[in-house]
């Protein structure tokens, strides 16, 4: 029996913070303020690079690599993009002109826009929601004496995940850079000569792709 | 780039060097090959920076060699070069 290795990005989203410099980096931790999740914050290009990287995992174990549905919203609105972005066919049925304005998370509601992400957006909340109420319920068996984990693990959404392992390879003494070399590459080990990912927000070489389409 | 800044390159150099294989040893005291890389880049950066201050002054505020002068202030700073 094969199983399927899933990819999620939530995970894998933390290491590219470290790339990021303050301002992007306390942007990336605004996702709670603006409804959205990091998970969010991975575009599909990205993504698919993941994948590939995970196909020989996956073959050692006789599985395959299957993506996971992931809900498509934008940080911070309803889904509506600005006129000139790359994914600017998604603003077609929206009026507002400025996203930031016009759909920001106070006045969901309120969004002029009809496309489809619109429900997407408000099922995205409802599943936090959910997530919330489950936590409350948890706190609130604890404090009536119940330490049981019962009431804290069960979540359906998780149910078709299997169990993971982590783990990290102990360093060892090889491949060491040139004097030189290791202080132009900022590191000694090529080992740990790591390559610059993208940006969490999809821009190549660490450049945020909206100020790159804004220029 | 004049001598003075191709010591105080080879100096960070050094100290860079030396700096990771003082991270590896944290979790690796035994490995004797980081030892040997340890004590060859601790040599070569006191030899740097002893060359240094004898030519150029202190580089940090325990390299005041001279007992009629304080040079330590009287120095650029090291990030002034």
């Amino acid at each position: 029996m094969k199983h399927p290795v899933h990819i999620l990005p939530l995970r894998l989203n933390r290491p590219q913070e470290m790339y990021m410099n303050s301002e992007e980096s306390s942007k990336a931790m605004d996702y709670r303020k603006n409804m959205n999740t990091p998970r969010d914050m991975i575009d599909d290009d990205m993504l698919l690079r993941l994948m590939r990287e995970a196909e020989p995992a996956a073959a050692m174990f006789g599985g395959n690599v299957r993506r996971e549905n992931r809900r498509r919203t934008n940080a911070g609105n309803c889904g509506c993009r600005t006129a000139g972005h790359r994914d600017a066919h998604l603003s077609d049925n929206c009026r507002s002109e400025r996203i930031d304005n016009a759909c920001n998370r106070n006045s969901l509601s309120e969004c002029q826009c009809d496309n489809e992400n619109r429900e997407r957006r408000n099922d995205h909340i409802d599943n936090r929601n959910h997530a919330y109420g489950n936590n409350r319920h948890c706190r609130e068996d604890y404090d009536n004496g119940n330490t049981s984990c019962d009431s804290c693990v069960k979540d359906d959404r998780m149910k078709h995940f299997r169990l993971a392992m982590a783990y990290v390879p102990f360093q060892e003494w090889e491949k060491i850079y040139e004097d030189e070399a290791a202080l132009a590459r900022g590191t000694l080990f090529e080992a740990l000569d790591l390559p610059w990912y993208q940006s969490a927000c999809g821009g190549e070489n660490g450049n945020c792709r909206k100020c790159t389409d804004n220029r | 780039m004049n001598d003075q800044k191709k010591l105080k390159k080879m100096i960070e150099t050094y100290s860079f060097v030396l700096y990771e294989t003082v991270l590896y040893l944290d979790t690796h005291p035994d490995c004797r090959s980081a030892l040997r890389h340890y004590a060859k880049y601790r040599e070569k950066l006191l030899e740097a920076m002893r060359m240094y201050e004898a030519e150029y002054g202190p580089l940090t505020m325990y390299g005041n060699t001279s007992c009629d002068s304080w040079n330590w202030v009287r120095e650029p700073w090291p990030w002034e070069l």
